[in-house]
C-alpha cells in the first residue's frame, strides 16, 4: 500500500491521470527500476559535498527587448483560444 | 560522400533538383520497409534545392549548399511539423527554427524532412514513437537503436547525404553504431540548443550522423558555435594540427563485465591498428563509472519531469476532450498524450526530485556527476582520446526487450558519461559480429577536441572494409 501511496503522490507531482491498473503497473516497474539507481547511494565522497555547476555560461546578451513572434501565429497553435487568449476551463 | 557530392553539383555532374529528386525517389521506395520519417517534405526540398541551384550558378556555394540532409523531429522546423514522435505534438507546427537549421538554410542545405525516433528523445531503440517503430537496414527485424534512430537508419540505407540527431545519454552514437554510420556527440555548449525540443537540457546536444567521420565533421562545422540565444554555445575550436602526440587510454572499465565479447575484441583490434600507425596505448582506470548509469538517469529524469511540464494541452499540443476542470484537463491530457516510457521517465524524475528522496537520489547523482567530470580529467591527461565500445552488443530483435526497462536503461553503460561530463564524443564502425550487424567504436576527447577527433576516425576509415546495408 505504501508504493501505490508512493505512485499516486508521483502522479499528482507529475499531473499525470493514472488509473488503479496502470499506477499498479509503473510501481512494479518502479520498484525495478529504483533497484537501479540506489547504486548511488553506495556513494560516499566527502568532497563532493559542494557541487559545482555542471555548465559554465557565455557572455549574457544585452537584456534588451526583442521582437517576438506573431501573436496570431501562436495562437493558431492552441487547439482553443479566441480574443487573443487561450481558452480552458473555468478555473474560479 | 559530402565532398564527393558537393564536387558533382560545383562541376555541373548533377544539378541540385537531381540530386533531392534521387533522394526523394529512393525515400518513396525504401522508407516503407524502415519507417525512418515522419514528415517528408518533397514540395519544400525542391524548392530549397532550385534556390541551391542558384547559388551554385553563381559560384557562391557554401560546403552544404544544395546538399540533402534530413532533421530529427525534436528539432524545430519553421512551417514543419515538429512531433517528438509523439501524440501530444502530433500536429504541432513550429513558428520559429532552431539555430541549426537556420545555419543550413542560410547555408542553402535542402531539408528532406524529419525522421523518426522515441518519443521525446527518451529511449535507446527507436520504438516508442507514436508514429510506429524504425527498423534497422542490416537487418528489418532488428532495432536501428534509438532515439535518433530514423537519422541512424536513413544515412544507413541511403535516404540522406546525412543527418542531424540529438544526443542526452548516447541518443546519436549508439543508433549510429547499430545502423554502422558515424556518428558526432559535441561538447557540451559547442551547437546552440536553441529550438531542440527540451528533454534534460544539461545534458543534450545537437549530434551529426553520417557515412563518414569526415561527412559529420563537415555538418558540425556548419551547425557549431555560439549563439545568443543559448548561453551554454560557445564558440571554441581547436585545430586538428594542434595534437601533436596521440596517446590512445583504454579504460579497463569498458572492455569487462556488461561488455559481449565480440564487441570488446572488435574495438581491440582497432587500438591495434592504431599502435601500428604509431600511436600509444594506454591502459588506464576512471573511477566511478559504475554509479554513470544511475547518476545519469536520475539527472536526466528529474530535467524532463520539469522540461515536460509545459505539455499541458493549453497553449500548442493535443488537448484531451474530456477534462471537466482545469486542472483535470492538464492530467488528462498529459495522460493520452504521453507514452508509457515518457510517463515512467516523469515519475522517477518527480521521485528523485521529491521531499525525503532528493538528498540520497538527485544530490548524490549530482555530486557523482562532479566526480565523473575530475576523472575523465584526470584520465585525458594520461592520454590524448579514450578509445572504448559504443555500446555493449549489437542491434537486438525488435520486441526482445523494449518491455524491460532496467535492461534497456543499463545497456547505455558505454555512453552515458560523455554527456555527464560534457565531453565531445564519435562513433564509428570498426567491425560486423557473426550476422553482419555493425560494432561501433567511439573515441571520447577533451572540450572541443572535435577535429582532433574527426582526424583520427579518418585515419582508421580509410583503411576499413566496410559492408553497406542492403535493402
Amino acid at each position: 500500500m505504501e508504493q501505490m501511496d508512493l505512485m499516486k503522490k508521483l502522479a499528482e507531482l507529475s499531473k499525470l491521470e493514472l488509473d488503479a491498473a496502470e499506477l499498479a503497473g509503473f510501481a512494479e516497474q518502479m520498484g525495478e527500476i529504483m533497484e537501479l539507481m540506489d547504486r548511488v547511494k553506495a556513494f560516499h565522497e566527502p568532497e563532493a559535498a559542494e557541487r559545482p555547476a555542471p555548465v559554465v555560461f557565455s557572455e549574457l546578451r544585452e537584456d534588451a527587448v526583442q521582437p517576438s513572434y506573431p501573436v496570431e501565429a501562436v495562437l493558431a497553435a492552441a487547439e482553443e483560444a479566441e480574443n487573443q487568449s487561450f481558452i480552458v476551463p473555468k478555473i474560479v | 560522400m559530402l565532398l564527393e557530392l558537393r564536387e558533382k553539383l560545383d562541376n555541373g555532374k548533377i544539378s541540385a533538383v537531381e540530386l533531392t529528386q534521387a533522394y526523394l525517389k529512393r525515400i518513396a521506395e525504401k522508407d516503407r520497409k524502415l519507417n525512418s520519417f515522419i514528415t517528408v517534405a518533397a514540395e519544400q526540398a525542391l524548392e530549397q534545392a532550385k534556390n541551391a541551384q542558384k547559388r551554385i550558378d553563381r559560384g557562391e556555394a557554401a560546403p552544404l549548399t544544395g546538399i540533402p540532409i534530413a532533421v530529427k523531429d525534436n528539432i524545430c522546423t519553421k512551417g514543419m511539423k515538429t512531433t517528438c514522435a509523439s501524440k501530444i505534438l502530433a500536429e504541432f507546427t513550429p513558428v520559429y527554427d532552431a539555430a541549426v537549421i537556420e545555419r543550413l538554410r542560410q547555408m542553402g542545405a535542402v531539408i528532406l524532412g524529419k525522421t523518426n525516433m522515441d518519443e521525446f528523445g527518451m529511449g535507446a531503440s527507436s520504438q516508442t514513437s507514436y508514429f510506429g517503430g524504425v527498423k534497422n537496414p542490416y537487418d528489418l527485424e532488428r532495432v536501428p537503436g534509438g532515439s535518433s534512430g530514423g537519422s541512424a537508419a536513413a544515412v544507413s540505407a541511403g535516404l540522406c547525404a546525412a543527418a542531424l540527431g540529438s544526443d542526452t545519454g548516447g541518443s546519436v552514437r549508439q543508433p549510429a553504431a547499430f545502423c554502422g554510420v558515424a556518428g558526432l556527440k559535441p561538447t557540451y555548449g559547442a551547437v546552440s540548443r536553441y529550438g531542440l525540443v527540451a528533454f534534460a537540457s544539461s545534458l543534450e546536444q545537437i549530434g551529426m550522423i553520417a557515412r563518414s567521420a569526415a561527412d559529420a565533421g563537415l555538418l558540425f562545422d556548419a551547425a557549431a558555435g555560439r549563439d545568443a540565444r543559448d548561453m551554454t554555445a560557445k564558440n571554441c575550436r581547436k585545430n586538428a594540427d594542434e595534437m601533436h602526440t596521440v596517446r590512445i587510454g583504454l579504460p579497463r572499465e569498458f572492455y569487462g563485465e556488461g561488455i559481449r565479447e565480440d564487441v570488446g575484441q572488435a574495438v581491440l583490434q582497432a587500438a591495434a591498428f592504431y599502435e601500428k600507425k604509431g600511436c600509444k596505448l594506454v591502459e588506464l582506470s576512471i573511477p566511478y563509472t559504475e554509479y554513470a548509469v544511475p547518476a545519469y538517469y536520475l539527472l536526466s529524469s528529474a530535467e524532463a519531469a520539469s522540461n515536460l511540464s509545459r505539455y499541458d494541452g493549453i497553449k500548442y499540443g493535443c488537448r484531451s476532450q474530456h477534462g471537466s476542470t482545469y486542472e483535470d484537463l492538464v492530467r488528462r491530457s498529459r495522460r493520452e498524450g504521453f507514452g508509457p516510457e515518457v510517463k515512467r521517465r516523469i515519475l522517477l524524475g518527480n521521485y528523485a526530485l521529491s521531499s525525503g528522496y532528493y538528498e540520497e537520489y538527485y544530490k548524490k547523482a549530482a555530486q557523482i556527476r562532479a566526480c565523473l567530470r575530475r576523472a575523465y580529467g584526470q584520465a585525458l591527461e594520461q592520454c590524448d582520446v579514450l578509445l572504448t565500445p559504443t555500446a555493449p552488443e549489437t542491434a537486438y530483435k525488435i520486441g526482445s526487450r523494449e518491455h524491460d526497462p532496467v535492461r534497456m536503461y543499463t545497456a547505455d553503460q558505454c555512453t552515458v558519461s560523455a554527456n555527464l561530463t560534457g565531453l565531445p564524443a564519435l562513433t564509428i564502425p570498426c567491425g560486423y559480429d557473426e550476422n553482419g550487424l555493425p560494432i561501433g567504436m567511439s573515441l571520447t576527447g577533451r572540450a572541443f577536441d572535435e577535429p582532433f577527433l574527426i582526424g583520427l576516425a579518418d585515419v582508421f576509415e580509410r583503411e576499413f572494409d566496410r559492408k553497406e546495408a542492403v535493402l
